[in-house]
């Protein structure tokens, strides 16, 4: 069974490199942990609450997808970076303060086992473990601009290590605006790190401040994005993959080759849909 | 009759995460009639994957496992692979891929003395059948394209959708006959050989050493992959000459 990814290019174009645990890839998720995220999101839980949540879910699943017979396979390093009071790593327990993690490190150093409900057919329900590794914060304000330097530097000691590898995926989840400056230029050099296969793929998820704000998915112009704020996201975005575009098709998204890796305005099932395509740039085997 | 077992991992320096089980476990010196013979090739994606091919293997051997009663058989069978799983401590992230069960692909077949061969696929393992030079059955999949697609595999949580799944096929041997069961990543070299390009794949098959060891095996197939023809996967090979 292959493990072949397909990868935008810097031209534009696709092109098929592997996975493996020689030349492992790795996820960056940018968290905006402001003030603004104590907002409410959902019925019960704010903002800062959902995210922590969907992320958990996100890296349970992502370490079940490495996880085989023999234990767990170093197919990605992982790093979670906060940016509100202070910009930097948002792991708990025995991760904090740590950047760059290998997933089966991830796997072994759970801060604490939630259970959840869930119902497995009608009226059948069943406790799940829920393993958490980010607690929800959200305090200070938005330093998106020191954020995206952090990871830029960050991800340049990773793609000198790991030159050949599938190019890392970088999920940013942000429901404002910063307030430390023009971030186009931040985003812009992200944008252009990547290693010999390919340019890092960023995903942003800029989540609702009202909840009659419309929302928008993985759009493929500008055309309808409402301020120059949209636009500039849009822009740092980078294009969906075929596989993720396949995902997305599974949920019901049919999208052109030029859709973006980019959701404004999401609802708590948009952020989630969003995370689930945005982790997934191929197939893994 | 002659039978011959060939596998090999599909990283050599990891013969742990071998996922393939075949029956008879290894070549054996004097087979019988009627003889039954297995692969099974376990899902990646699953944990504990072998596993559970190697429980479908021994169940066909052990004639538990037949197409009249298929899910009563499995359900069984996977009761006593969560058993065998879950008798050491496993961490959280084991005890959740074993909640969501492990599958396999399957290929049994049997050979009578009659000159009758009977055999149940579920899956993309295959079986080819060879005569004078001249292949004449291919089963399940006719076509590399059939091999191109997600099988459906059996499950440790298996459905209605099972009975569905398990085909059958029939077919007569005379004396000189080859026929060939293996898991996916040959048989679709196989059948691209064959099929799309019109080449005679069985002729280098039929020509492998039987007392080959697995590293030699291994060896074999390296100017396969290098040349991108065989994909980076378990290969596990039955051949039995009549």
């Amino acid at each position: 069974m292959n493990n072949l990814y397909q990868m935008q290019t810097s031209a534009g174009g696709y092109t098929n490199t592997e996975i493996t645990r020689q030349n492992p890839s790795c996820f960056v998720f940018l968290i905006d942990q402001s003030s603004s995220m104590a907002a409410s999101f959902e019925e019960d839980r704010t903002k800062a609450e959902a995210v922590a949540l969907a992320l958990n879910n996100l890296l349970r699943n992502l370490i079940l997808t490495c996880s085989k017979s023999e234990g767990i396979r170093d197919y990605f390093d992982v790093a979670v970076i906060g940016y509100g009071r202070y910009v930097g790593p948002a792991w708990g327990g025995s991760l904090a303060g740590r950047e760059l993690v290998p997933i089966s490190e991830v796997a072994a150093s759970v801060l604490r086992m939630d259970e959840h409900p869930v119902e497995v057919a009608p009226g059948e329900w069943e406790k799940v473990q829920a393993p958490v590794w980010v607690e929800p914060r959200a305090e200070g304000s938005t330093l998106m601009c020191n954020a995206l330097s952090y990871v830029h530097q960050m991800l340049g000691y990773w793609l000198g290590r790991n030159p050949v590898s599938f190019p890392p995926v970088i999920v940013h989840i942000t429901d404002g605006e910063a307030t430390d400056g023009d971030p186009a230029a931040y985003f812009r050099a992200l944008s252009e790190l990547g290693t010999q296969n390919g340019r890092v793929s960023l995903f942003n998820v800029h989540l609702s401040s009202r909840k009659s704000a419309t929302s928008l998915s993985f759009p493929d112009s500008p055309e309808q994005l409402p301020d120059d704020y949209a636009k500039l996201l849009f822009n740092s975005s980078s294009f969906l993959t075929p596989y993720m575009r396949s995902v997305a098709w599974e949920n019901g998204l049919p999208l052109t080759e030029k859709a973006k890796a980019f959701v404004l305005n999401a609802d708590p099932s948009l952020m989630v849909l969003a995370l689930e395509i945005g982790t997934r740039p191929g197939k893994l085997w | 009759m002659r039978v011959a077992v060939f596998c090999a991992p599909r990283r050599f320096e990891a013969p742990d995460e071998f996922e393939d089980a075949v029956w008879p476990e290894e070549t054996p010196t004097e087979p019988g009639f009627p003889l039954r013979v297995a692969v099974a090739d376990g899902a990646t994606t699953s944990s504990f994957a072998g596993t559970w091919a190697r429980h479908l293997v021994r169940a066909w051997a052990e004639e538990t496992l037949s197409r009249e009663s298929i899910v009563d058989d499995i359900t069984t069978l996977a009761c006593r692979w969560r058993e065998e799983v879950e008798k050491t401590p496993l961490s959280w992230f084991a005890r959740e891929k074993v909640r969501l069960g492990a599958h396999a692909a399957l290929l049994g077949l049997e050979i009578e003395e009659t000159g009758r061969w009977s055999a149940l696929s579920v899956g993309d393992c295959c079986l080819f059948q060879v005569r004078r030079d001249i292949l004449i059955e291919a089963f399940p999949a006719r076509h590399p394209e059939a091999l191109d697609q997600h099988p459906y595999l059996i499950g440790t949580e298996p459905s209605p959708a099972l009975d569905e799944a398990a085909r059958t096929a029939i077919g007569y041997w005379e004396a000189g006959d080859a026929l060939f069961v293996m898991s996916d990543a040959l048989a679709l070299w196989f059948l691209e050989s064959a099929v799309a390009r019109e080449q005679t794949p069985w002729r280098w098959l039929a020509g492998l050493d039987a007392n080959a060891s697995p590293r030699a095996f291994e060896a074999m197939l390296r100017p396969l992959r290098a040349e991108g023809k065989l994909r980076a996967d378990d290969v596990t090979l039955v051949r039995i000459t009549l």
